[in-house]
């Protein structure tokens, strides 16, 4: 007796015909259909069945079931997994709604070449129909859903091995490729610091001449010759004086002679409103701080040094070889004086000797606090803090004082220091010796705009 | 309209008919626990409410003890990497299986709206239409959208090109509810289980 199975869908029946090889027994619902006569398959609005027997029915239904995972995970089940020569093929249409059914001619199943478009509602109730079968188990139950997930290696969302190791190898071959040019650059050649070039810091209000003066001692063999041409203002025998005369050397000498020399001048210099652009001198300065010479350089005219107050600086009386002199390069740059050794410094000028012993620099600290304090002005008019370097004597007589900022400076005359000091107490006499003889204990002096006056030691 | 069919089974039996996978690591990878989620994203869209349904569903299959709660049911979708919650504990395999389960009901009780918004998508597309355009579409691409922007991470290449096209994100809706269909089945638990980890097993 031939059993039929059915089993419908909205849009696909799927009809299974066959016998049992069970003997037959008459209150058996259902029996078993164990061996497959025909399998066939419709679709709604599509006239051709799809028919055929064991072999062509478990084609399609591996075909089916595998394509349709294929569609839930998004990845393609290579044609290995279908098996050797299908029968049934489906692979995706010409859209991602449409899916293409082909069935392959065979003159066993006596099936034409056959090409049907399902859409996906058609598709699922394909599966679902195969599916019920599938879970059908009284027909055919050898045939039962099988499904395996596609291993690792049909993965396809990895990217090949080639493309991804590429990015790493041309990032290594670029970095070799750099390094090798760099490698063939030479080396930079190391110059030694010559110790002429060494300018250290002037007194703060010449601060911004410092890099023109640095500049400047090391043009000092390049202007050597242009200078000589262009002197002026000095006789011949005065000058061959001078050049004969031995240079002083020793910074800490030089850094007296200098501040020396810019105070002068600047006290001197009166009138800077002639002067609206910069004139620069080479001046020889003896060890008294006198000017002996000066030489207008750098495009300087006469007529501007007469604008200046060297001329009458100038000391005319001099008699024989100067001990020994100095060589300065001063610039009158509009508003402002600056002045800078013309050789630089060979070395790190000091303050001189200094009084080392706390005990007694602690006890001259107290005396020089009590003494400023006493002798300042009680109003005060100034609103920035005034710093200073005051230096004093063993006996507490201030010798010495230099401003550290520019409102000290500026301010100066707000203090009671110019009155205090006695620079000849310490054996530094204008005119003869500007270098202390004695010892002197340095001490940084604030006047803060508060009235208040700190005093502590000199640590530079 | 919603087709409720409560089917108690015990929890122990429905994880025992999905088969345990040899994975690496014996852990779900990313890309699992991201289909996982979106699955689950593409279910609530289909209805206002979706997470509540899904909670119920969850309490009906008797895995409450796996899917505790609201709570411990937002912890389980951030393993998808593109979550701006995202955290890096990996589910487990009867977490995964846990989650699978609901999909499958939640997507039998929706089958006859998945196949009707896929009818209208079909007319749709047959007719050279946006999809968009028919409004029961629109509906579900709406909240698709809007769960999407709010949920996941801008700062992910593949996030942020989604957000940047509406269309491609709606390609992803439409796609998804597609694979829906055919998890909601009568072997959609095992086809969706199983498709889960094409391309991860050893």
């Amino acid at each position: 007796m031939s059993i039929r199975r059915q089993y419908s869908l909205p849009n696909c029946s799927l009809i299974v015909e066959g016998y049992s090889n069970e003997p037959e027994t008459p209150n058996n619902p259902r029996p078993l259909l164990s061996i497959l006569m025909n399998a066939e398959c419709r679709f709604v609005g599509i006239n051709q069945p799809i028919s055929g027997g064991k072999v062509f029915f478990e084609h399609f239904i591996k075909a089916v079931s595998l394509y349709t995972q294929h569609c839930l995970s998004g990845l393609s089940y290579p044609p290995e997994i279908y098996g050797d020569s299908p029968l049934v093929s489906l692979v995706p249409g010409k859209t991602s709604y449409l899916h293409s059914l082909k069935i392959k001619a065979d003159t066993e199943t006596q099936n034409n070449a056959l090409e049907v478009t399902l859409t996906t509602v058609q598709l699922f109730d394909l599966v679902e129909a195969i599916d019920q079968f599938f879970a059908d188990s009284r027909t055919l139950p050898e045939l039962c859903l099988e499904l395996q997930p596609l291993p690792r290696q049909y993965r396809g969302f990895d990217e090949p091995p080639v493309q991804k190791v590429a990015p790493l190898v041309l990032g290594f071959t670029g970095l070799a490729l750099v390094a090798s040019g760099f490698f063939l650059l030479p080396n930079p050649k190391v110059k030694e610091p010559e110790i002429a070039q060494q300018s250290p810091t002037p007194s703060p209000t010449a601060s911004s001449s410092s890099s023109p003066s640095s500049s400047s001692s090391s043009n000092s063999s390049s202007s050597l010759a242009s200078s000589e041409s262009s002197s002026s203002s000095s006789g011949d025998a005065l000058s061959e004086l001078i050049n004969n005369a031995p240079q002083i050397v020793d910074p800490t000498e030089l850094r007296y002679i200098q501040r020396y020399v810019f105070k002068n001048v600047n006290d001197a210099w009166q009138d800077r409103g002639d002067n609206n652009h910069k004139v620069s001198f080479r001046v020889a300065v003896g060890k008294d701080g006198s000017i002996l010479s000066y030489e207008p350089i750098n495009g300087t005219t006469n007529s501007d040094a007469e604008k200046t107050p060297l001329p009458q600086l100038k000391f005319d009386d001099i008699q024989g070889t100067p001990e020994s002199i100095a060589e300065f390069r001063v610039t009158f740059n509009q508003k402002v004086l600056q002045v800078s050794p013309w050789y630089g410094y060979q070395g790190k000028p000091t303050l001189g000797e200094r009084i080392s012993d706390p005990e007694k620099i602690a006890q001259l600290l107290k005396q020089l606090q009590t003494t400023l304090l006493d002798k300042k002005s009680s109003s005060v008019r100034f609103s920035r803090d005034l710093r200073y370097r005051v230096a004093v004597t063993e006996e507490g007589a201030i010798a010495d004082f230099e401003a550290d900022n520019r409102s000290a400076s500026d301010y100066l005359d707000q203090t009671p220091l110019p009155q205090l000091a006695k620079p000849e107490v310490a054996g530094i006499v204008a005119g003869k010796n500007l270098v202390p003889q004695v010892p002197l204990a340095q001490f940084k002096v604030i006047f803060r705009s508060n009235g208040a006056v700190e005093v502590s030691p000199w640590d530079q | 309209m919603t087709v409720s069919t409560p089917t108690p089974t015990t929890q122990p039996l429905i994880l025992q008919n999905l088969p345990d996978l040899k994975l690496p690591g014996n852990k779900c990878s990313l890309h699992t626990q991201q289909r996982i989620d979106l699955f689950l994203l593409a279910l609530e869209s289909l209805e206002l409410g979706g997470s509540e349904y899904m909670l119920a569903s969850a309490k009906e299959l008797e895995l409450q003890g796996i899917i505790k709660g609201r709570l411990n049911l937002w912890r389980l979708r951030c393993t998808n990497p593109w979550r701006k919650a995202h955290h890096r504990t990996p589910l487990t395999l009867t977490q995964a299986k846990s989650l699978a389960i609901l999909i499958h009901q939640r997507a039998k009780q929706l089958t006859i709206l998945i196949r009707n918004l896929l009818l209208a998508e079909q007319q749709m597309r047959e007719k050279n239409l946006p999809v968009g355009h028919h409004f029961r579409l629109s509906e579900y691409l709406d909240r698709f959208r809007s769960h999407f922007r709010s949920r996941m991470n801008a700062r992910r290449t593949k996030v942020a090109d989604y957000l940047a096209n509406e269309d491609e994100l709606d390609e992803l809706a439409m796609s998804l509810l597609n694979q829906l269909m055919f998890c909601s089945g009568t072997a959609g638990l095992q086809r969706l289980w199983i498709s889960l980890f094409d391309g991860e097993v050893v």
